[in-house]
């Protein structure tokens, strides 16, 4: 005769702790999509842009696994945007123990030996109170953060973990197994779109964060390396991993979506690679957790992040695992909110779900089995904290009676999408659902009601343009035909103008010229209508024409300021190109490698270049930029023994010369000039010499092209190198190398890949040269900077970052003392 | 009439894991349906002997046992002669489910297997009543708590829903009646094996009436009831399962009618297998392109690729990243196919396998020679080695990749692992 025992369980019951996996979606047929569905979504507002090719569904976006964009450069999150944290809670929550009702004796009688005792209750009010493990939820509840919604759940329960997940994740009413989740549905109507928007953390995606057409990108908890390296050989291998996306396989929907959801996969390790060298906790829920605070502060776009763990299915011996629960929850919270950005603090509210509460009765095991409503948790400063819904009675229940629940959870989702996330739930829900109202403020609302300053960094991608003037105080052209005085400002308007456009702009790079100084000075060139920072953006001396590149962000109205120091100087601005939200093109930073120098046969004729002289440069395939799918290279152009004020104007091979000029040069100065030069026909780029004849040397450092990785992000400008005031290091540079950190300072993070600096040598005690090139690289045959005895010279410098994320700089010959603003970097 | 070995790549591929030359050219000398019966021969298929390590149960080396059991399995996979048996039984591994994380033993889930390898493609009235009674679907679904009086319907409803039928072919009175029957149907927890037992003490003798008809039905009886009284709707319902297992997702019910028809004549699963892989369908483009390999196929196909055993590699690690844990299906539903493993989280996984597997190979000299081989030359090297046939696109990636390596001094010692990486990421070995 057998005998019984209790049945012991060692482990976590998967059976719960999987819902999590059973509730992912399974894309069974990505061709199949049918006109049904496809109106759907028309119905959300999705897929209006591609009507024409509506019922081929390979072409709406988002549809399968993979992203069609091949733009993974989110815009950051708006001073407007909520982003939503969701923590799922698997197994089913036992409620009762969560927001004890400590001033009910039906609870203490009913519960038994499971009750939480009155005296370690944490007291919400004269009734009921949190867990004694939830203390950091307490804190939050005390400064009015935290909404605690009681009684939640829907009509005709269902106590199998499956089909009540489903419901909860679901969120829409119908029959039959659901396809779409609340939050994927809700991403379906978003106006822009793209893989960094929402994220699950998780082997896959879960049900709610799949939508008819979009769904929430996988991140693994575990980090993972493949894709994150900068070691050259591996991005060459990532590139040829990318290259499987490169054209249709003909061998159907699902290898597609397998090589698009590679390269996926790249873009997602090089993103979020950062986030995982700081330790993590070791605690499931609390890695998550900690994980989720950093995607947030990566401002890498997203608006929601998924995060779950359990197991909560409590039906043997309750008390060895719920109190560990809650107090892994409190301390996920916990380190959420402390890893959190101050920039975003006002931004996210976090909620709880699960499939279900426990049944009041515990069952002979210590346990409590499958109940039905329970309460969860809303946090954040835009709560308006306190208690919600109605505790559900616990009187006259039977034994396997679950609870009443008051609170349909779609209400909660409701209040959610409609007070924090911008609108849409009666779309998304199917149904107009009763607001809770516990909002006291929309995102980025302070508690003021003023908007807290928004999330900080911009990021974009390079467009290259055809140059334009957009200023020029000698002419008139910008509204001005006066030089500018000492301490006077200029303002230059860029949006609309020389093709840059009237939005979406993260930066401009405007090509600022110095004309006949009657003094010598600088200028500092910042976003207009902004403090001006302490920093120069071009030195000069009398007489002196001296162009420099300058990459910023604009100020209102997208406009540029133009400070000029003392004396009267002419300014000219041409733009040659712009950074956007959104684009294929990242910046692919390189070793200097010289392409051109007329002094001495290189890429040209050894010969000075005539008036009116053009030199065509191939610039693709060389150099180590690509051979094709290069939009722009940036080049640093250095001219040598002018014979006659001129200035050089490089534009794309196969379009009419501009009206701009990309160096400008009085005779015998020796001036370089990084440039971003826009590819033309053949790979080419030319370069115009417009009077008198002329040395021209340039070399390539970077290229813009959709198989690099770096985005553009403007900082400062910021001084990182001063060797009259001892920033960095002190006194004089004696021909002599040096290694200068930049990953780390003036807001450039150690994930950075290449930095932009303007670099400016004063006072050298000879004619000679900079170079300044990746750390732990030998020397390149490249000059970033050449200078004369005496003068004041600057340039910007691209320059890729060694792996230490460092830079050599040397100077060749002489003395002289140098100065380093960064103005930007690439990741 | 001689069969296209591009047919008999894809018979190999879905039958079993992986298409190797020498075998395709065997069995593309056959007619058709004569090279379906070769691979639905299991004569072939070795001794199911497992390591002793795996045949009792030791709380102490729980993971040990655990990891032993994917290798051995995994080995099974990807040296057996008859692979067609391995798929089988992962199929009934994700079909008549059961997990180690709640059966919390080797030994218990090494015994279902070794039942499910031996009734592979056999009669699913044997598969049924056999599984009912494994220890570790006992564990699993709570029979084994089943008792008289306060019966747990977890297997009962599953039976009837996910292992039988489906919803909507039976009531909830079917499941308390059946709950009922499969009282007592147990084990002794004292038993270090677990062996089944059968508890007349806590079983229910009382009539009950089940799918209409009354009477005193004990659990087994449940079973046969199911399968006489609703054998066209079982024999749809497996029909279904097997050829979205096999072929593709949503078959149209011409289809299903003429495998159900087949299977349902005795519910023989090989004559269910024979109509699948003899059906026109099966050779469609849809077919061709409907599934993704699973990350259990998916390290099958490598590891036969590549003549090597398991254990060096630790599938265990990748396959749990990539979302299949073999032994630990998800729930009791199992694995879902195609779009559940296309995600870029399971594919950091993928990569890291591919990256890892490679580091291994390396301090092998694994291709030591391609720095000395043409880029054409070692590209379809490649290719044969995993039995893939590459697109024209992905062939210029690598194509490219070479020419960007090549175009770099002394590049020559990363080619061999990059070229080794860029392979296994290639979707052609990622598709079923």
């Amino acid at each position: 005769m057998p005998v019984r025992l209790h049945v012991p369980r060692h482990h976590d019951s998967l059976e719960s702790i999987d819902a999590r996996r059973l509730l992912s979606v399974d894309d069974n047929d990505p061709g199949g999509w049918s006109r049904r569905k496809f109106l759907q979504a028309v119905a959300y507002g999705v897929v209006g842009g591609v009507a024409v090719n509506a019922l081929d569904s390979s072409l709406i976006p988002g549809m399968l696994p993979g992203q069609l964009r091949d733009a993974w450069a989110a815009t950051p999150v708006g001073p407007t945007d909520g982003i939503l944290v969701i923590i799922v809670m698997f197994g089913g929550n036992d409620g009762l123990n969560t927001l004890v009702p400590y001033g009910n004796g039906d609870y203490y009688r009913i519960r038994g030996g499971l009750a939480i005792p009155r005296n370690q209750v944490l007291t919400l009010d004269g009734n009921v109170g949190l867990n004694p493990n939830l203390a950091f939820v307490k804190s939050m509840y005390d400064v009015g953060q935290v909404a605690v919604v009681q009684g939640v759940g829907y009509a005709n329960p269902d106590r199998s973990h499956f089909s009540s997940m489903a419901t909860w994740m679901n969120g829409r009413a119908g029959t039959g197994a659901p396809t779409s989740g609340w939050v994927g549905r809700w991403l379906d109507g978003m106006g822009d779109f793209d893989a960094f928007r929402a994220a699950t953390v998780s082997t896959s995606v879960p049900l709610h964060m799949v939508g008819n057409v979009r769904r929430a990108t996988g991140i693994p908890e575990y980090g993972g390396a493949f894709g994150s390296s900068d070691e050259e050989w591996e991005q060459r291998l990532y590139a040829g991993v990318r290259g499987f996306s490169a054209g249709a396989s003909g061998r159907g929907p699902w290898h597609d979506a397998i090589a698009r959801t590679e390269r996926d996969q790249l873009d997602v390790a090089k993103a979020v690679s950062p986030l995982f060298t700081a330790p993590l906790p070791e605690s499931e829920i609390v890695k998550k957790l900690t994980l989720a605070a950093r995607l947030i502060n990566a401002n890498i776009g997203l608006r929601v992040v998924d995060v779950g763990w359990g197991d909560f299915d409590s039906h043997d011996d309750q008390p060895s695992m719920h109190p560990d629960r809650m107090a892994e929850l409190d301390e996920g919270l916990r380190q959420f909110f402390t890893g959190l950005d101050d920039a975003y603090r006002d931004r996210v509210t976090v909620m709880t779900i699960s499939e279900f509460g426990r049944q009041p009765y515990p069952n002979d095991s210590l346990g409590t089995d499958h109940g039905t409503a329970s309460c969860l948790f809303a946090i954040g400063s835009g709560i308006k904290g306190g208690l919600y819904g109605q505790y559900p009675s616990l009187s006259g229940l039977e034994e396997w009676d679950g609870l009443a629940h008051h609170v349909d959870f779609r209400s909660v989702y409701a209040t959610v999408l409609d007070g924090w996330m911008g609108g849409g739930a009666d779309d998304v829900l199917g149904g107009s659902f009763p607001r809770l109202g516990f909002f006291k403020n929309g995102p980025g609302q302070g508690s003021g009601g003023a908007l807290t300053p928004a999330p900080p960094a911009l990021s974009g991608d390079y467009v290259p343009l055809q140059p334009f003037r957009l200023f020029d105080s000698r002419n008139g052209i910008g509204g001005r035909r006066t030089p500018l005085g000492p301490g006077t400002t200029a303002e230059v308007e860029t949006y609309g103008r020389g093709g840059i456009p009237t939005e979406g702009v993260t930066a401009v790079a405007v090509n600022v010229t110095a004309v006949g100084a009657t003094a010598p000075s600088y200028f500092t060139v910042w976003p207009a209508r902004e403090p001006r920072p302490t920093a120069s953006s071009l030195n000069f001396t009398v007489g002196q024409t001296v162009p420099n590149l300058v990459v910023m962000k604009p100020g209102v109205g997208g406009r540029i300021s133009i400070w000029n120091e003392s004396g009267e100087v002419h300014a000219l601005a041409d733009v040659v190109g712009y950074f956007r939200e959104s684009t294929n093109d990242r910046l692919l930073s390189l070793q200097p490698a010289r392409l051109l120098d007329t002094r001495n046969g290189i890429g040209a004729p050894k010969a000075k270049v005539a008036a009116g002289g053009t030199v065509g440069l191939t610039v693709t395939g060389v150099g180590g930029v690509p051979a094709t799918g290069v939009d722009a290279v940036v080049l640093n152009i250095t001219v040598d023994g002018a014979t006659a004020e001129s200035y050089l104007t490089v534009w794309p091979n196969g379009e009419a010369l501009p009206n701009a000029s990309s160096l400008n040069f009085t005779a015998g100065q020796t001036v370089p000039n990084l440039v971003i030069a826009k590819v033309g026909t053949g790979g080419k780029v030319n370069i115009f010499n417009a009077f008198g004849q002329v040395n021209m040397i340039a070399d390539v450092v970077g290229c813009f092209t959709a198989q690099a990785l770096g985005r553009h992000k403007p900082v400062g400008p910021e001084r990182i190198l001063d060797t009259r005031n001892n920033i960095y290091r002190n006194g004089v540079l004696t021909n002599q190398t040096f290694t200068m950190m930049v990953a780390g300072r003036a807001g450039v993070p150690t994930t950075a890949t290449a930095a932009i600096l303007n670099v400016t040598v004063t006072a050298p005690t000879t004619t000679s040269f900079l170079t300044v090139w990746p750390s732990g690289q030998p020397m390149p045959t490249a000059s970033s900077l050449n200078y004369s005895v005496g003068l004041t010279v600057a340039n910007l410098v691209m320059v890729k970052l060694g792996p230490d994320g460092a830079i050599n700089v040397a100077n060749a010959f002489g003395t002289t003392h140098l100065i380093a603003d960064v103005v930007g970097y690439f990741e | 009439m001689p069969s296209s070995p591009e047919d008999i790549r894809h018979l190999l591929r879905r039958s079993g894991f992986v298409a190797k030359d020498a075998r395709v050219a065997q069995l593309a000398a056959l007619d058709w349906p004569d090279a379906v019966e070769a691979i639905l021969d299991t004569s072939a298929s070795p001794p199911d002997n497992p390591p002793a390590f795996l045949t009792y149960h030791d709380d102490g080396q729980s993971y040990e046992q655990f990891q032993t059991a994917v290798w051995w399995w995994i080995d099974r996979m990807v040296t057996s002669p008859a692979p067609i048996v391995e798929k089988m039984t992962l199929f009934w591994h994700g079909h008549l489910t059961s997990s180690w994380s709640k059966v919390f033993r080797t030994q218990s889930m090494v015994n279902q297997n070794r039942f499910y390898r031996a009734n592979a493609l056999g009669s699913f009235v044997t598969l049924c009543q056999g599984m009912a009674i494994q220890p570790a679907m006992l564990e699993y679904l709570d029979n084994a708590s089943n008792r008289k009086g306060e019966p747990n319907q977890n297997f009962a409803r599953e039976l009837m829903e996910l292992f039988t039928m489906g919803v909507g072919n039976y009531t909830e009175a079917d499941v308390d009646a059946a709950a009922r029957a499969w009282t007592g149907h147990t084990f002794n927890y004292d038993d270090p094996n677990r062996a089944y037992v059968f508890d007349p003490t806590e079983h229910d003798f009382g009539n009950k009436t089940f799918l209409g008809r009354t009477a005193n039905f004990d659990g087994p009886d449940i079973i046969t009831e199911i399968l006489t009284t609703k054998r066209s709707v079982v024999a749809r319902f497996m029909a279904n399962k097997l050829w979205e297992f096999f072929v593709y997702q949503r078959p149209t019910p011409a289809t299903l009618d003429a495998l159900a028809a087949a299977f349902e004549v005795n519910l023989d699963v090989k004559a269910l297998l024979r109509a699948l892989f003899n059906h026109p369908e099966f050779l469609g483009v849809p077919a061709r392109q409907g599934l993704v390999r699973s990350p259990v196929e998916y390290v099958v196909a490598v590891l036969s690729g590549l003549n090597r055993g398991a254990e060096s590699f630790h599938p265990e690690w990748h396959l749990e990243n990539m979302g299949q844990e073999l032994w630990n299906p998800p729930n009791v539903s199992g694995w879902r196919p195609n779009g559940y493993w296309v995600n870029t989280s399971a594919f950091t996984a993928r990569g890291e396998f591919a990256q890892n597997v490679g580091w291994k190979l390396r301090e092998e000299k694994f291709w030591e020679d391609v720095p000395d081989m043409t880029a054409d030359a070692a590209t379809d090297r490649a290719a044969a080695t995993f039995g893939i046939s590459l697109t024209a696109t992905t062939r210029q990636a690598i194509l490219n990749w070479f020419a960007a390596s090549r175009a770099v001094p002394y590049q020559g010692w990363a080619e061999p692992w990059s070229l080794f990486v860029l392979t296994l990421l290639a979707p052609e070995l990622h598709t079923a």
